[in-house]
């Protein structure tokens, strides 16, 4: 079996959610957990990574390179997340007036 | 007022370079090789590098840039051109959505548990010849039908099942004509569709009078060429493939071409042989096929068939079958692949063509309902199957319950709830979410969690490679752009 992988992010630049939504990406071919190291004035999220005893190493090999991949990936749907929010928002307000499926909504065919 | 804007207006747009532009909602999903595809909130995509995305996001994207005026059009971004793109994504949204105030409208009928085939995959079917104890009695229809039309559904499609459901068919006489009575004393009544999901073998002349009378289609299976079908759907005189191709051919003749239709289920014995089954449907003249993995329910498991072959090998089958497909349409031969002209549908129109297990909210209960032989109500054609092993957790109640009691039911609520895939582990960040579905019956099965973890899950691997097939093809060759985008407007 393989050895714990340990990798670390620094807290500044990328959010717990995001190394935990990652980790979550490739539970299927480890076990992960996940913790946060502060050092004087700097945290960072710490994961380590633990092949699963079935999986073979060819499937872990390039674990790392994917999980740091994943991560910005996440981080970066969190920044469109952050900008998009109100207007999505509206849209599905939007969307869904009038339908009937809200309480208090009038449906169409009644208006 | 001129209704065009002023040349001027066009001057400013091509010299002012940098963007001011806002972002609309979207995900993305890597392709592979760099590419990612990424979906707006009404599902449109489009694909871009990891360059492109990054500086996308980061408000660097040039507005001279064909990008740039590729995801304008597609509501990715909404600038000082282009104010409606808010609006227009709320009103595809609201449009793939309709149906969801609609409620159920496809209400299953199992008549009768009864089958003479003894197919090794067959989920439920019992070979008996006891009628009482396998057949749905004329008290439970009786009340089935009440709650069918009891639901707020302008359009309910009654679809009886088996078994064979021909083995009980003066109940399904009794069915439709009830319903009709019933639906005809309605104030405001409902379109009536009725289908018969039937192996065709016991299907006689005064049976297919009867459907031609009443507009019931007939759903048929038909597994490839003779000696694949008789295998495996075994029956007493090993003639199952006769009995069904005599069947399609008189059903056809009575109640018109385009009122028979045919399902495949692949097993082993299936996976090396797609192009010959894509053949057999060809030469009985059918307009296109389902390519069906096995359901993991029932016998399949039991007999082991379903284990018989993996997800990847059943993609194999599945993309040969495709590209097959795609090869005969070159040639001219028209023909479809149906399982992705329903995606298909999902993801180049804003219509949703409602197939259950691709919904979200899940179909369960909500898209159609199932009222068992023994007048048990069960949330899916799956969960009745589930409920053939033992496991009754998606039974919403029996018919002798009120409508409120079993479309409240808590079991039906929170699988709804827990599943929606829009809020789903993984799910909540796909860009494929908007054309995929949750299946939690599925996952119950399988993982003993209704949401199901998705980096193990079978039904999201399949869907995945899928979704990405269909784009990789059509990006790749715009012959097969045009193609599926006939196949998604005719869906």
């Amino acid at each position: 079996m393989s050895q714990p992988l340990i990798l670390n992010f620094d807290a500044e630049i990328f959010s717990l959610l995001a190394v935990q939504k990652a980790c979550y990406r490739f539970s299927d071919v480890a076990a992960f957990e996940v913790t946060l190291e502060r050092n004087g004035k700097t945290t960072s999220i710490s994961v380590t990574a633990t092949p699963l005893a079935e999986k073979t190493d060819e499937s872990v090999d390039d674990l790392e390179h994917r999980l740091r991949n994943e991560v910005l990936d996440h981080q970066l749907r969190e920044q469109i997340r952050a900008q998009t929010e109100g207007v999505r928002n509206l849209i599905l307000a939007h969307a869904f007036s009038k339908s009937g499926l809200i309480s208090g909504d009038v449906p169409p065919s009644s208006v | 007022m001129s209704r065009f804007q002023p040349i001027t207006f066009f001057d400013q747009q091509s010299k002012a370079g940098s963007a001011q532009y806002d972002l609309l909602p979207f995900r993305f999903t890597g392709l592979g090789d760099d590419c990612y595809v990424a979906t707006n909130v009404a599902g449109e995509y489009a694909l871009m590098t990891r360059d492109v995305l990054y500086r996308f996001v980061n408000g660097k994207l040039q507005e001279n840039d064909p990008k740039y005026i590729e995801l304008r059009s597609r509501h990715f971004l909404s600038d000082v051109h282009s104010k409606m793109g808010p609006d227009l994504l709320a009103i595809k949204v609201r449009s793939q959505n309709a149906r969801l105030a609609d409620w159920t409208g496809l209400h299953i009928f199992v008549l009768s548990l009864r089958c003479e085939h003894a197919c090794p995959y067959c989920q439920v079917s019992r070979q008996s010849e006891d009628k009482a104890a396998f057949d749905m009695s004329r008290e439970h229809a009786d009340k089935a039908v009440v709650l069918a039309l009891r639901s707020p559904n302008k359009s309910i499609k009654i679809e009886f099942q088996g078994g064979e459901p021909f083995l009980n068919f003066d109940l399904m006489k009794h069915v439709v004509l009830s319903v009709e009575a019933a639906n005809s004393r309605l104030s405001s009544p409902k379109d009536l569709a009725f289908v018969a999901a039937t192996n065709l073998a016991v299907v006689t002349d005064e049976m297919l009078d009867f459907c031609a009378q009443h507009e019931i289609t007939i759903s048929t299976s038909l597994d490839g060429p003779h000696d694949l079908h008789n295998k495996n759907r075994p029956r007493p005189g090993n003639d199952s493939y006769q009995r069904a191709v005599r069947g399609i051919e008189k059903a056809r003749l009575r109640l018109g071409r385009d009122k028979v239709s045919a399902l495949m289920t692949t097993t082993k014995g299936s996976l090396s042989r797609v192009r010959e089954i894509i053949d057999e449907y060809l030469a009985l003249d059918f307009q296109g096929i389902f390519l069906r993995p096995l359901s993991p329910y029932g016998f399949a498991i039991k007999t082991k068939f379903y284990r018989a072959y993996g997800v990847q090998r059943w993609l194999q089958f599945y993309d040969e079958g495709l590209d097959y497909i795609i090869d005969l349409n070159k040639r001219g031969v028209h023909f479809r692949e149906y399982y992705a002209s329903t995606i298909l549908a999902k993801m180049l129109t804003s219509h949703d063509p409602g197939y259950v297990d691709l919904m979200s909210p899940a179909g369960i209960g909500i898209g159609a309902v199932v009222y068992n032989y023994d007048g048990s109500v069960y949330a899916s054609d799956e969960a009745r199957m589930l409920a053939e092993m033992g496991d009754t957790t998606f039974k919403l109640g029996t018919v002798n319950d009120s409508f409120e009691s079993l479309f409240t039911n808590e079991t039906l609520l929170e699988a709804l709830d827990e599943s929606f895939a829009y809020s789903s582990p993984m799910c909540h960040d796909c860009a494929f979410e908007p054309w995929c579905g949750s299946d939690p019956v599925f996952h119950w099965g399988q993982q003993r969690d209704m949401v199901g973890r998705k980096p193990e899950s079978e039904f999201c691997e399949r869907n995945m490679h899928i979704f990405k097939g269909l784009i990789r093809r059509m990006e790749g060759d715009p012959y097969v752009r045009r193609l599926f985008t006939r196949w998604a407007t005719s869906c």
